[in-house]
């Protein structure tokens, strides 16, 4: 466990320092990502520890967000000035990107139809 | 008293036993979106704040570690990424051409809807990342200036939308295919919306899975060529 948290923050570290370069669009957490990404395809998966602790860490991801979160309270006077076009934003954007997405991916996912074991009328 | 809860014991206490209540609730709703752990949590630390009349820039100080580790388990997320590779292998093409549509398409949308309301400046950049992963729209919004609560906001609403009516609108537009059925959850819905994924198939969950990893890069390398 120890190891692997070890690593993992060593690859959070190398993504803080990536950041300081001129012109990186990425933020460090997610260059770091990238990073431990690159580490597991190399490593052919990396060892045990830093699998096991990464699963911890994903399994209780919402934890990490609460104290980020919670700052909800200090903007509620723009969500009430906005609430409207937050509101629309929010429902119709979303209505509309997913049906794109749904529709776009059936469409270029046509020659797979032989793999269809799941899917439609499950829900 | 009022310097017991001023310390780190307190809110990091605090914010470990609102998420355990969240996690319990969500069980206890058998999984129902709108008790989403991080929404309890969420709501449960401002109720708290509120009843000790605590100003928020304290709690979150003291609260620091559990933030920090947002960025440890942010560069985690490369395992489910790495566990997925052959199935991106296999569908790259189509993946890549919806990623590249729907991307644009998703944040472009809600902060063109927002936009035309007569919002401005840091509220469309908080707006730009609703369909990314909290973890990634939270460092997103820090780094393009946004608002980050708002951003995780707008996300987990977001989230809880596609969860609760993505499956109806597929079956209604006659989508069945796994792949497409998976992306569209997991690009639009993210985190939430694979959760749901994986009870409607494990196939579509797995697509759900990578395609919310590859929309969250995707849209934070190009929020961040855009805006910084």
């Amino acid at each position: 466990m120890l190891r692997g948290l070890t690593l993992i923050l060593l690859f959070q570290f190398a993504g803080m320092a990536l950041e300081l370069v001129p012109g990186m669009p990425l933020p460090g957490a997610i260059s770091g990502m990238v990073l431990f990404f690159l580490y597991l395809v190399v490593t052919d998966g990396g060892g045990e520890a830093e699998q096991r602790t990464a699963e911890t860490l994903l399994r209780h991801l919402p934890l990490f967000f609460i104290p980020a979160g919670a700052g909800i309270i200090t903007l509620t006077a723009i969500l009430q000035q906005q609430a409207l076009g937050i509101f629309l934003a929010l429902t119709l954007g979303t209505l509309l990107a997913f049906i794109l997405t749904a529709w776009l991916m059936q469409r270029l996912s046509g020659g797979h139809r032989g793999k269809h074991n799941e899917g439609g009328g499950h829900d | 008293m009022t310097d017991l809860l001023m310390t780190p014991h307190f809110a990091i206490t605090l914010t470990l036993v609102v998420y355990l209540a969240g996690l319990w609730l969500y069980r206890l709703s058998n999984g129902s979106s709108l008790f989403q752990p991080v929404v309890v949590g969420i709501v449960g630390v401002i109720a708290v704040l509120t009843v000790l009349d605590m100003d928020y820039e304290t709690y979150f100080g003291n609260a620091a570690i559990i933030h920090f580790l947002l960025g440890t388990a942010t560069v985690a997320l490369a395992l489910p990424l790495y566990r997925n590779l052959s199935l991106i292998r296999a569908n790259l093409g189509a993946l890549l051409i919806t990623l590249a549509i729907s991307g644009i398409v998703a944040a472009g949308l809600a902060v063109g809807i927002l936009w035309l309301t007569g919002a401005d400046g840091e509220l469309l950049r908080s707006m730009a990342t609703k369909s990314i992963t909290t973890p990634f729209a939270i460092s997103v919004s820090e780094q393009i200036g946004g608002y980050p609560a708002l951003a995780a906001t707008f996300v987990i609403v977001t989230g809880i939308l596609v969860a609760a009516f993505g499956s109806p609108i597929l079956n209604l537009m006659g989508v069945t295919h796994p792949a497409a059925r998976g992306c569209a959850m997991g690009m639009i819905g993210h985190g939430v919306g694979t959760a749901r994924a994986f009870e409607m198939g494990a196939r579509t969950g797995a697509f759900a899975a990578l395609s919310m990893s590859l929309m969250g890069l995707y849209t934070a390398l190009g929020l961040g060529v855009l805006l910084s």
